[in-house]
């Protein structure tokens, strides 16, 4: 029996974790709709600083709040990136003057170093669904809340060539996607597809 | 000549030959002084004033010389006792010739000594004495002034007399190997506060960014050229200038990153053409380490009151210019947004010492906080590098949150430790409660101790409560079989509350112990656990499996790239290396140390063993040991069984 | 002039009466002397004599070998010769002391301290590691191995030998144990096609892929998605699987996805092809006849202890039971198999009982992935197919010392032939030259010291 892929949503110390709970059955739902893979119905919620997060290769991280890693989330994060795990971690402010933004970056800098900025070419954006003008805009990006920016580039953690092993975003994927499943049905266009294709990346690259 | 004008001439000769003497033994003693001092100060680590030092004591030792010698020559200047001193010598003369002098005989007695006195000679006992105080001097004086003149002008520029002197050695027809002895200064950058470096003969130079590298060797620096190689492709010449008697090279490390400096020397007199390496290994210093030690960990508070202590260790490996405390407050409006304030608590200095300790204490009132806030408190370091930092160190955070009215009863207002340890802390005190007032039963009065357990009861009651709320979030509310464990505590809870309820503390204490143990091995075990107030709805899977309708064009996937790639090239040197080596040892040395140079901060391992054949080849001592050591470092982890196995070699 | 004592007699005449009383005993050695000397001369004649007519018994051991074979060639000629070796010789030695009983000299040789060893090289399909290296040695001996760039590594030999696995050698590879160098070279060379990982997409045959390909394997990964998208592929436009010896070194099938290519899989295997079924893909029906036994059940994975330096004991395993004959078990934890191999036709196939080994690369406690990253890569060229290609190399080596000397002097014999007498020993001569010229020079001294002619 192949396991299933669980959606896991990291709990951090310092903040709101739990921000954008419906996220997780919007996207597992995506993923039922267009692949056969073999999924569990229900997310579960992992802490970043315990051991546990190892059994989750992919991870979302979200919040509004500072972000403040402790030692021990720091060191399971690097690991957890260098091994092969791939995080994705969304600003839910969608606001490059935000705490979180600011306080999420130095922590990754600290960490990391740099980040990268993902070209559109990126297998990322073309390893399922298509998208040739890189990430896909969101409600919260149009409508002008946060920074009232439309970010057109995401950016990465690259451990190895350009294989992305955390991808920051400060679209906030978590507001457009923290809706109920059936929600979608009344968008033209299935707004949580790039989820797929970050699922998709993750377990194929 | 009458006695008197006999006198009178040898005192004059004697006064030139015995100040002549004085001064060139004054003179020698100077330059004597000045080759002792700058030997010291070459090869001995000495203050930088010692220079100055040197050359006082030199002049001092010329003076007293002088001063010593005259005095002891005194009598040249006194006439009764340049007479004296001619007696001396002349014994025959039988004290005619002071008799002669001596103004109280002079006119009477002086003629009638004049012919006794002018039977001796004195050209002999002056020529003697002129010898004697002369020539010794003299000797010593051109001795230690042509040692001084020979002297390498880089150990004369130590006291900083470098061109005094300075004899120039006739130019050789054929020039020898200019590039080395090689001597090197390492001035570290001044934040650092560390001591200058003279190396000796140096295959490495390591040294923090910023440091200023002077190398230097003999000879005139025309056809000596010098070339810095970072990587393969960048390279950078550096001008090699004269240095008094020889020739010098200036560098600062301005960056981090390794690289290989190659001289050359290649005079117009010879046709063979010298080379040597140089590994150039800037260091960027360390950043500064900060280690909260209060708060110990993060809290919750009910209410808005008490004192936030801070306490932190900071360190650095050269030195901390400041520390602070820093903290942020956030919390989210009922708009949904994060309201943030943040500030800096205390800034200490610590004028460049390397460890230090912060504290501080603020009243939570004085702080920004209000009901459901996180304060989120951090100790920040800054070391001293006015360089190219200063670089930053941060402590752990600590989170203190402040709970809302209506989450204060629920266990995800903590967020760690995780529900039940909080639930076990209260039960261990309980249990202990429940221990002492059983062993009052009997001694205390029959009414204050139905109140007490019943008090203890009420305790146990919360207990009860909140391991229920643990069922119910790790069950979602039912959807999924309760842990057994937590089924045990629970059912002993309601046990124990009850023995309670009725004052059997003795009934009440197992129970106690048993729903302890359960929560204890529920700690341990692996949990996921929802917050409260979430609730989600697991999704029909199947109700929606490939009901989308979107087209779907994967790409290929792409290689990911090989790991330690650059193994394969240092490989490939390596080998070429070992070619080399019989052949043309000069060549082997140079693979080899460009190979150190790409692998100092990859493979240090390899760096080491590399560093260590070459020094076995430039001493011409067998490198077998260190190159078989660099082989297994660029070998990696390798298969190896100690024994013939059953299957393919690899099990 | 007329001594006071003897009037008669002569001074000298006296003086020498005198010095005879006062020296007999001097005399006497002289005399001694004198008539060793005579002894010797006759002696030497007689030895020089005996040896123009009898040739000697000879002996020799250890680092003298070389200087008497010199000897016994050039000027001795013995009639026999015996030779304690205590290392075996190089083959220039070897061969001079075969060739001595052409000259009419019978040798033997006895060498107690001697142990046989071998060394062989062998290419492995590995991306990384290369070269293989066997060495049979004593059980407790060091083996150090060499090449043409120098010391390659040493290992301590347990049982029977040793077998390291290196990214390469140049030239001759030299084993040498206990003072005795056996050399080889590699005489084949490898062409290593890709790896096929099949899979569902999900973790296990994503570690693999990744793993593979970073330890330097070409992945062929078709990790099904979706009816939709097909299988994602490497480098080249999806394209329909075709599993052949000429394309792909290995197959590894980690679930039932695997199915479909069970036919493909069945003949490449049996051409050659290497085999690897982990998860699903080992119990299904369609390769039971491949694996090498049957998977158990999963027994339950737990953290990834702190202590362990066994990594996998936390991993799940379906223990495999029921082993075909010719299966040879590879790997056991505890007490039972966790992976078997066994040989189907001209191929090899490898069952691996480990289940979600990825949660080994992500959570494992070591301090980088290369254990994994090596595990699996180990595991793959132990099976890999890869077409041999002869690489010409004509240097004269010496895999197999020991058994060399004994095919070329026969077998040793532990007793030394009797000894020669003292006539044969060769320090004779000059002892006896020594002996002669030392009495003639002492008597002729004393003599002379004494005033006598």
């Amino acid at each position: 029996m192949v396991k299933d892929f669980t959606f896991a949503t990291a709990m951090y110390e310092s903040g709101d974790w739990e921000s954008a709970p419906l996220l997780p059955g919007c996207v597992i739902d995506a993923l039922a709709r267009y692949t056969s893979l073999s999924i569990a119905p229900m997310g579960v919620n992992v802490a970043l600083g315990s051991p546990e997060i190892f059994n989750f290769p992919f991870v979302w991280l979200t919040g509004h709040l500072p972000v403040r890693f402790t030692d021990q989330e720091r060191k399971n994060l690097k690991q957890y990136v260098e091994r092969g795990g791939f995080m994705m971690i969304d600003d839910h402010n969608h606001d490059q003057d935000g705490i979180f933004h600011k306080t999420m970056t130095e922590e990754l800098t600290r960490t990391f170093g740099p980040l990268k900025e993902v070209p559109k070419t990126h297998e990322l954006y073309h390893c399922f669904f298509e998208f040739s003008d890189g990430p896909p805009a969101t409600v919260a990006e149009l409508s002008g809340w946060g920074d009232q920016l439309v970010h057109k580039e995401l950016h990465a953690v690259m451990p190895q060539g350009d294989r992305i092993g955390l991808l920051y975003s400060l679209k906030d994927y978590s507001s457009e996607w923290n809706m109920h499943p059936d929600t979608k049905q009344f968008s033209t266009v299935d707004p949580t597809r790039f989820g797929v294709n970050m699922i998709v990346y993750a377990l194929t690259r | 000549m009458t006695a008197f004008e006999r006198v009178q001439r040898t005192k004059r000769v004697l006064s030139v030959i015995i100040g002549s003497g004085a001064i060139f033994w004054a003179a020698a003693a100077v330059f004597a002084t000045l080759i002792v001092g700058a030997l010291l100060v070459a090869f001995v680590a000495l203050p930088a004033a010692s220079g100055l030092i040197v050359r006082l004591l030199a002049g001092l030792a010329g003076i007293g010389t002088l001063a010593y010698l005259l005095y002891r020559g005194r009598f040249a200047w006194s006439f009764p006792r340049v007479a004296l001193w001619i007696e001396e010598r002349a014994p025959e003369l039988r004290y005619a010739l002071v008799t002669a002098v001596d103004p109280r005989y002079a006119e009477s007695m002086g003629p009638l000594m004049e012919p006794v006195v002018s039977k001796v000679d004195t050209g002999p006992f002056v020529r003697n004495a002129a010898v004697r105080a002369v020539l010794p001097g003299l000797g010593a004086l051109v001795f230690t002034a042509l040692i001084f003149g020979f002297m390498p002008t880089r150990i004369k520029s130590g006291i900083n007399v470098g061109n005094l002197f300075s004899i120039k050695p006739p130019a050789p027809t054929i020039m020898g190997n200019r590039l080395t002895p090689l001597d090197a200064t390492m001035t570290p950058p001044a934040y650092a506060n560390l001591r200058e470096q003279h190396l000796k003969e140096p295959s490495t130079i390591t040294g923090l960014m910023g440091s200023h590298v002077v190398i230097r060797g003999d000879g005139e620096p025309d056809g000596i050229t010098a070339v810095l190689q970072a990587n393969d492709t960048t390279k950078k010449s550096v001008p090699v200038t004269a240095d008094g008697n020889g020739w010098k090279i200036v560098m600062n490390f301005t960056d981090s990153i390794p690289a290989a400096l190659t001289l050359k020397d290649a005079h117009p007199s010879r046709t063979k053409v010298y080379e040597r390496m140089i590994v150039i290994d800037p260091r960027v210093d360390e950043a500064p380490t900060a280690k909260l030690l209060l708060p110990v960990r993060d809290t919750t508070l009910r209410t808005i009151t008490g004192t936030l202590s801070l306490s932190a260790d900071v360190n650095d490996d050269i030195g901390i210019a400041k520390a602070q405390f820093t903290y942020i407050v956030a919390r989210m409006t009922e708009e949904e947004k994060a309201q943030v304030d943040s500030g800096v608590l205390v800034s200490q200095n610590f004028g460049g010492s390397r460890s230090g300790h912060l504290t501080f204490s603020i009243p939570y009132s004085k702080l920004p906080l209000a009901e459901g806030a996180l304060l989120s408190v951090r100790a920040v370091v800054w070391d001293n590098n006015t360089l190219y930092g200063p670089r930053i160190g941060y402590s752990e955070t600590r989170t203190i949150r402040i709970a809302t009215k209506a989450e204060y009863d629920s266990l995800a207002v903590n967020p760690a430790p995780p529900s039940a340890d909080t639930a076990m802390q209260t039960l261990r005190m309980l249990i202990i409660a429940t221990e002492k007032l059983d062993k009052q039963k009997g001694k205390m009065e029959r009414k204050k101790f139905i109140d007490s357990s019943y008090k203890l009861a009420g305790v146990a009651e919360t207990i009860k409560q909140k391991v229920q709320r643990i069922l119910d979030d790790q069950t979602g509310g039912g959807e999924v079989e309760a842990n057994p464990l937590l089924q045990t505590a629970l059912d002993a809870m309601f046990d124990a509350t009850r023995s309670l309820m009725i004052a059997e503390t003795g009934e009440a204490i197992p129970s106690l112990y048993k729903a302890f143990y359960a929560l204890r091995d529920y700690s341990k075990a692996k949990k996921y656990y929802l917050r409260g107030k979430i609730q989600v709805e697991p999704v029909n899977i199947d109700r929606v499996r490939l009901a989308g309708k979107d087209s779907v064009k994967a790409m290929a996937r792409k290689a990911r790239p090989l790991d330690e790639a650059d193994r394969t090239k240092l490989t490939a040197d390596y080998a070429s290396a070992i070619r080399a080596l019989k052949s043309s040892p000069d060549s082997a040395v140079q693979i080899m140390t460009l190979m150190r140079v790409e692998t100092l901060r990859k493979y240090p391992d390899l760096a080491n063993a590399l560093g260590d054949a070459v020094t076995a080849i430039q001493a011409k001592k067998d490198p077998a040991l260190p190159l078989t050591t660099a082989r297994q470092a660029l070998n990696g982890q390798v298969g190896t069984l100690h024994t013939i196995p059953m299957w393919s070699g690899a099990w | 002039m007329p001594s006071r004592v003897n009037p008669t007699t002569s001074r000298s005449d006296e003086r020498f009466e005198t010095e005879e009383t006062f020296f007999p005993v001097r005399a006497t050695i002289e005399a001694v002397l004198h008539g060793v000397a005579l002894v010797a001369l006759a002696f030497l004649v007689w030895q020089a004599v005996h040896v123009l007519r009898q040739r000697p018994a000879v002996y020799a051991a250890g680092n003298s070998v070389r200087a008497s074979l010199v000897r016994w060639t050039t000027r001795q000629a013995p009639e026999k010769a015996h030779v304690a070796l205590d290392s075996v010789p190089t083959p220039d030695l070897r061969d001079w002391i075969a060739a001595l009983p052409g000259a009419g000299t019978q040798m033997s040789w006895e060498g107690g301290s001697l142990r046989p060893s071998a060394v062989a090289v062998e290419p492995v399909p590995d991306p990384k590691h290369k070269v293989r290296i066997w060495v049979a040695a004593p059980a407790k001996s060091m083996v150090s191995l060499s090449d043409a760039l120098g010391g390659i590594d040493s290992v301590d030999v347990e049982t029977g030998g040793a077998v390291l696995t290196v990214p390469g050698v140049e030239g001759d590879v030299g084993a040498t144990v206990n003072g005795t160098k056996a050399t080889t070279v590699q005489r084949d060379s490898l062409t290593i096609k890709p790896v096929l990982v099949l899979g569902v997409a999900s973790w296990e045959p994503k570690f693999i892929m990744a793993s593979l390909e970073e330890y330097g394997w070409k992945v062929d990964s078709r990790f099904s998605i979706s009816p939709k998208s097909g299988d994602v592929v490497q480098n080249v436009v999806p394209s329909a699987v075709q599993i052949d010896t000429s394309k792909y070194a290995a197959v590894i099938a980690v679930d039932s996805s695997a199915q479909r290519y069970a036919g493909q899989i069945a003949e490449y295997v049996r051409k050659g092809g290497g085999f690897i079924a982990t998860g699903d893909a080992a119990a299904l029906p369609a390769f039971a006849e491949l694996m090498p036994g049957h998977p158990g059940t999963a027994s339950q994975e737990h953290d990834f202890d702190l202590d362990s330096v066994t990594p996998r004991t936390a991993i799940s395993l379906a223990a495999i039971s029921q082993l075909k004959p010719n299966a040879v078990p590879i790997e056991m934890r505890a007490h039972e198999v966790a992976v078997a191999a066994r040989r189907v036709g001209q191929g090899r196939v490898l069952q691996v009982g480990y289940l979600d080994t990825w949660r080994w690369r992500m959570g494992g406690i070591e301090k980088s992935i290369d254990p994994y990253r090596n595990w699996w890569a180990t595991m793959v060229s132990s099976i890999a197919y890869a077409p041999r290609h002869p690489i010409a190399n004509s240097s004269p080596v010496e895999p197999t010392p020991m058994a060399s000397l004994v095919s070329i002097l026969g077998t040793p014999t532990s007793q030394k032939p009797p000894s020669g007498s003292f006539l044969d020993d060769p320090r004779l001569l000059p002892a006896l030259f020594g002996l002669l010229m030392f009495a003639f020079l002492v008597e002729w001294g004393s003599r002379r010291l004494r005033g006598q002619p």
